[in-house]
């Protein structure tokens, strides 16, 4: 145990009483603590099992401070799951931005996604199974971010061979099949591994708008690259 | 789903006519029990995707199937232990109608497009099993998940057996394809059936074909294919429209 000061503050907590520090820092910092443990409690024993009770024990703060912000388990949830959808999304938009081709931004911020939930698994926890089981204004954030990586990975006309004819469906197909092969390595805790399924995940979303050789060429590429280093390339 | 060929009952009583008549009624304690047990089954579906799997209640489905609390409680342990038991029962049958229809036809593309039009007409036809099975799984609990994983892995062996028994290793694609494009079909089945239109699912066949097929026949092959069943469901809406009217 690490040294606890008298009267039983957590070593996150801040102190009580008058400690200098501005009114709007100590509330944005308790907000922020119970966001952060949502995802813990979250990701730890599921949303259905979680309890206002847990969430205010691993941030240290009283059940007063969290109905000061929250008004029960769902809002602290929703604002939990609304900050990592939005770190999530970010990341990949900013990685995916950095591209000059299409090809090479749906390289880059599809390897962003996957490196960014490996390294985050709480996150990946929360944004991407509890989600599904927080009820439905959960459900419906969660039908917005999947339109919005659609739209993401949508493949402006002028940046695609003109023969594709690949149907409206295939970029919702795409986007979900990522999801879930993402879904079933989070629920078996592989998490670890989503980087090194860059190659083949980048190849089934290429495939249907650049063609076979474009997509196999890209798939070799990132194979060879990431055989060399342990993180996906960039 | 759960057939039942349960006698033709009166209405006396305020029975309901799913139950069994009270009493001595000359049939066998296994018919009883087994009917107990499908009527339960057939109602978590039902309350399932009206209440969602987090509100659903033993009480709800007791009430749904007609049967008593002590019923319930001899056939299942409690409420995951009645919803994994349907689950199961679904799934199997989900399973076998697209087995089925997979395997009485020829080839890869053939086959594919039979077991995915199985597939999608069954989740048209039945909503509420479809809502259990495809949205409230997820909520469901790590067992739930863990058989719908399961489940995943057999819809996507369906696709890889047949392909590599078509094509040569050469010409598969990557080895994470097939579990990836039966995730896409998930996702497009999932949205639909989250948002009430589970039974426009139909209508996407010609579509959801093509992303199946594409990386196994190639695009040619997949377009020609798209272009023709394109054809082929617009002559069954037109029939079907024709049929409406009548």
């Amino acid at each position: 145990m690490e040294h606890r000061p008298t009267h039983n503050r957590g070593p996150h907590q801040l102190p009580a009483g008058r400690h200098g520090l501005p009114r709007a820092f100590v509330v944005s910092n308790q907000r922020d603590r119970i966001l952060d443990a949502v995802l813990q409690a979250a990701s730890r024993g599921g949303y259905a099992a979680m309890r206002i009770e847990d969430v205010i024990a691993i941030a240290g703060v009283s059940r007063r401070t969290f109905y000061d912000h929250f008004t029960n388990k769902e809002d602290a949830f929703l604002a939990s799951y609304d900050l990592v959808l939005d770190q999530l999304l970010t990341g990949v938009s900013s990685a995916f931005a950095g591209g000059e081709t299409w090809t090479s931004r749906v390289r880059r911020g599809l390897g962003a996604f996957l490196n960014l939930l490996a390294a985050e698994p709480l996150l990946a926890r929360v944004c991407v199974v509890e989600a599904l089981a927080a009820g439905p204004r959960a459900l419906e954030r969660r039908t917005r971010a999947m339109r919005a990586f659609q739209e993401l990975l949508m493949p402006p006309p002028e940046d695609v061979p003109a023969r594709t004819t690949a149907p409206p469906v295939t970029i919702e197909a795409i986007v979900g099949g990522i999801y879930e092969v993402v879904y079933s390595r989070v629920t078996t805790d592989r998490t670890e591994e989503l980087p090194s399924l860059l190659p083949s995940l980048l190849h089934s979303a290429l495939l249907p708008f650049v063609g076979p050789e474009i997509a196999d060429a890209e798939y070799q590429r990132v194979a060879l690259s990431a055989g060399h280093r342990s993180a996906p390339a960039h | 789903m759960f057939p039942s060929d349960v006698p033709e009952p009166s209405k006396k009583h305020g029975r309901e006519p799913h139950q069994l008549p009270a009493g001595r009624h000359g049939l066998s304690r296994q018919f009883v029990v087994s009917n107990q047990r499908e009527r339960i089954l057939t109602a978590v579906a039902e309350v399932c995707s009206r209440t969602g799997y987090v509100a659903m209640s033993v009480e709800d489905i007791v009430v749904a199937s007609g049967v008593s609390r002590r019923t319930f409680y001899d056939n299942f342990r409690g409420k995951e232990d009645v919803y994994l038991a349907a689950f199961d029962a679904v799934t199997e049958q989900a399973l076998a109608r697209v087995s089925a229809a997979y395997g009485a036809a020829d080839g890869l593309a053939q086959r594919t497009r039979e077991g995915l039009a199985a597939f999608l007409d069954f989740v048209a036809e039945e909503p509420e099993i479809a809502d259990m099975c495809v949205v409230e799984v997820m909520a469901a609990g790590p067992a739930a998940i863990g058989r719908r994983n399961r489940a995943m892995v057999a819809f996507a062996d369906l696709i890889e057996r047949s392909a590599a028994a078509e094509l040569p290793k050469s010409g598969l694609p990557p080895a994470l394809t097939a579990e990836t494009l039966v995730g896409g079909i998930y996702e497009v089945v999932y949205s639909r059936v989250l948002q009430g239109s589970g039974a426009e699912l139909p209508t996407l066949l010609p579509d959801l074909l093509y992303s199946v097929l594409l990386p196994y026949v190639g695009q040619e092959a997949a377009t020609s294919l798209l272009k023709n069943e394109r054809r082929r469901s617009k002559r069954r809406a037109g029939k079907a429209a024709g049929s409406g009217t009548s």
